[in-house]
């Protein structure tokens, strides 16, 4: 009877050495080859994906190819009266997409760009009675719209605006026994969601609630024999989940309980040699998001041909250095 | 252009489709990549709908075009008609329903009352039929039944409010009736009174039961869902809201799922989703045990103890199950705490005494008769501990072995966490 644990095999001729000059490349070309129907089927994560191309792009020293102007311009066009930003041109505002565009001004030290008092307005009034966010008017409650909030008003310098006290209350309440977070309070945890939670609570300095040899434990529980981790048990390992287990173990202080090499090998295994960018598993179509999140895999595991990466807000150090920002990380 | 005028006959038979038959509830695309002459690309056989590719890519770029164009006010300035709105904006998500602005114009049109409640969840429960995780047509299924439950709780008088009581029970909240227990539970139902003078237009003549089959169907939604697509996070959370929101909490339905989904774990051993689930609902009990035990005559303690019996099962008849291992954590955990000598509690239950009726919750003893004995939680873990050492320990399943070894090193964990 074989091992029934649900894993990828990586085969001999995988790649093994980082192709940053193909990612970039592709990374730049994105977009300009994409038929009309593709565009239009992926249009309402726009904004979000521009900052995966540019974050992507920092990390590996090569933001100048990004043609700076336009993407600012499109950004400003996507900002609704009442503040919030909106994936698309013509597309509805949301917390998503609204702290996407904060990351793009951040990242080419343009907030300028956006209108900010209208914008920390919009983010204020997503607060609830019980701390929680939603997501926009509609009222949907996500502990990843927690994150949002707090990320986009600590980039602007604007924290204070919200009740943090209340806003960790709802966190907290959406803990689980083993010692990871889910989207609401009583679901189930998910390394996506454990992320946000992190790095909310590293943003405003609350980690000490955190039972952090616990969820450490979950947490590395994710790897699997082929190095790759998985975001919940007995799923498939994959790119962007090692970022978010990865990160958080960094914020609590626990990377060091992983194998990083096997990592890396993983990592490593899930780009494509032709078309340059990284897939969810060694094997599968490329994309933009886990090509950002096999960079910033890498660079949190120590790669230095690229920049440092900001565990929390998936930007480069130095940009989060230069905002100002002090994070609460755990040792 | 021609795409786009193709675009509109597609549109305009597809909507036609819908008009004609408003009970699809199945769709899907059939692989045909070329149109062919004289023959329509939309198929409708017994309300299943099957679109050829070919014809979807070109109705999606219209309808998205043309809605999105309208949602921006766009050249040229359109104006469309609800109707139009509601159909260009069904075309976009039966291709891409992760698209929230689509799902945004049809809210407005349930607030303008163009679109009915119950239209628009038949309407996302279709959707789910091909799509079962999309994370944007479970929040705005959660908006539509925030709406349902508005308009049933102002049509109804008595104060339904959810105050977060741990027994809403008694306060006649709607749900009571919607469940099905082959278990007989004593207490009856309860008396749910209703108005109906201020009612919302869409609902002020419904009675209760059909409150109570929407919330039923609700839950087929979640478990239709669960069923096509493994470990769907979506699908389990929304069910748990579905409890929250729509049920109250009640303890009758938590009993009644708690029993509902004991196959549906057994049959999907590595679904960790839906043994959280069971884990919630434990949970969710345990806050509620004086109520338990004083209108169902069940005792907390042995639900956990059935629910340990019942893990320990699957362990042995599937070896090698991480969704398990971690499941059996959790009742330990909750069980460590239930069984610690603070709380103090029946010492004279054990694992062996569960009785003979392992399917039936076991009969509460007599408060009365409780012995404490010094710490209940260390001879739980005693016991746990020598069961996993003298079977999965020496498991010839080697991924089995490795789980429990694990299992033990995490309960040393949290038992020296406890005692701190
Ligand atoms: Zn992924």
């Amino acid at each position: 009877m074989g091992s029934p644990v649900k894993d990828v095999s990586i085969p001999e001729n995988a790649p093994k050495t980082l192709l940053l000059q193909k990612h970039c490349d592709y990374i730049a070309a994105y977009g300009s080859k994409k038929d009309e129907y593709e565009y239009c089927m992926t249009e309402y994560l726009r904004m979000s994906g521009i900052y995966w191309g540019l974050t992507v792009m920092d990390l590996m020293g090569q933001l100048d190819k990004m043609n700076k102007q336009e993407v600012l311009d499109f950004v400003h066009q996507c900002q609704h009266e009442c503040g919030g930003v909106g994936a698309s041109i013509g597309h509805d505002p949301h917390l998503l997409y609204t702290l996407s565009a904060v990351q793009i001004v951040t990242l080419y030290d343009a907030q300028d760009t956006l209108d900010v008092e209208k914008l920390v307005q919009f983010v204020k009034d997503l607060q609830q009675e019980d701390g929680s966010f939603v997501g926009d008017k509609w009222g949907e409650v996500d502990t990843r719209f927690s994150f949002c909030a707090v990320a986009c008003l600590a980039l602007l310098g604007r924290l204070n605006e919200v009740n943090i006290d209340k806003a960790v209350d709802f966190i907290l309440s959406c803990m689980n026994f083993d010692g990871g977070f889910g989207c609401r309070p009583g679901s189930e945890s998910h390394s996506g969601q454990i992320y946000c939670c992190l790095g909310m609570l590293s943003i405003v300095g609350r980690l000490h609630h955190v039972n952090a040899d616990m969820l450490g434990w979950w947490l590395c529980e994710r790897q699997l024999p082929s190095g790759g981790l998985n975001g919940r048990p007995e799923k498939l390992p994959d790119v962007c989940y090692s970022w978010w287990v990865l990160a958080s173990l960094k914020i609590i202080g626990k990377i060091h309980w992983i194998d990083k090499e096997k990592l890396v090998r993983f990592i490593l295994a899930c780009q494509d040699e032709e078309t340059g960018g990284f897939a969810d598993r060694p094997g599968d179509v490329v994309d933009p998001f886990h090509t950002l999140f096999g960079i910033t895999g890498l660079s949190l595991l120590g790669e230095q041909i690229l920049k440092p990466v900001n565990p929390v807000f998936c930007m480069p150090e130095e940009t989060i250095r230069k905002a100002g920002i002090k994070l609460e990380l755990l040792t | 252009m021609a795409s786009d005028k193709r675009g509109a006959r597609l549109l305009s038979d597809l909507s036609n489709v819908f008009r004609k038959d408003p009970d699809i509830d199945e769709y899907d695309f059939l692989p045909v990549l070329e149109p062919k002459q004289n023959k329509s690309p939309i198929i409708l056989v017994d309300h299943k709908l099957g679109l050829e590719t070919w014809s979807v890519k070109v109705l999606y770029q219209y309808a998205y075009h043309t809605v999105l164009n309208w949602r921006n006010k766009g050249h040229p300035v359109q104006f469309l008609e609800p109707i139009e709105l509601i159909n260009l904006s069904r075309a976009v998500l039966l291709v891409n329903p992760e698209c929230s602005t689509a799902w945004n114009i049809r809210k407005e049109l349930i607030e303008a009352d163009d679109i009915t409640v119950l239209e628009e969840l038949k309407f996302g429960a279709l959707i789910l039929s091909k799509h079962p995780k999309s994370a944007e047509a479970f929040s705005h299924r959660k908006w539509v039944l925030g709406k349902f439950l508005d308009s049933f709780l102002s049509s109804s008088h008595d104060s339904t409010t959810s105050n977060g009581s741990a027994c809403s029970y008694e306060q006649g909240l709607v749900s009571m009736e919607a469940i099905d227990l082959s278990v007989e539970f004593v207490g009856g139902m309860p008396v749910v009174q209703h108005g109906v003078e201020n009612g919302h237009q869409d609902l002020k003549l419904q009675p209760v039961s059909e409150y109570q089959a929407q919330m039923k169907a609700e839950l087929r939604v979640c478990e239709k869902a669960a069923e096509k697509y493994p470990c769907n996070y979506y699908a389990w959370s929304h069910r748990i809201w579905v409890i929250q929101h729509c049920h109250n909490f009640c303890i009758q339905l938590l009993l009644g799922e708690l029993q509902k989904t004991e196959g549906w774990v057994s049959k999907h051993v590595s679904d960790h989703s839906g043994f959280h689930y069971r884990q919630f609902l434990l949970s969710t009990l345990q806050r509620q045990a004086e109520c338990l035990h004083n209108q169902f005559k069940l005792l907390y303690q042995n639900l956990l103890l059935k629910e340990h019996q019942f893990i320990v099962d699957l362990i042995h008849t599937y070896p090698g199950h991480e969704a398990l291992w971690s499941h059996r954590k959790f009742v330990f955990h909750i069980s460590y705490q239930v069984f610690s000598p603070e709380i103090g509690t029946v010492s004279t239950i054990t694992m062996k005494d569960r009785g003979d009726h392992p399917e039936k919750p076991v009969e509460s003893t007599k408060v009365s008769k409780k012995t404490r004995l010094e710490n209940d939680h260390d001879v739980l873990k005693v016991k746990e501990v020598d069961s996993v050492t003298k079977k999965d320990l020496k498991s010839s399943n080697l991924y089995q072995r490795h789980l429990a070894k694990r299992y033990l090193e995490w309960m040393e964990k949290i038992s020296f966490e406890y005692s701190r």
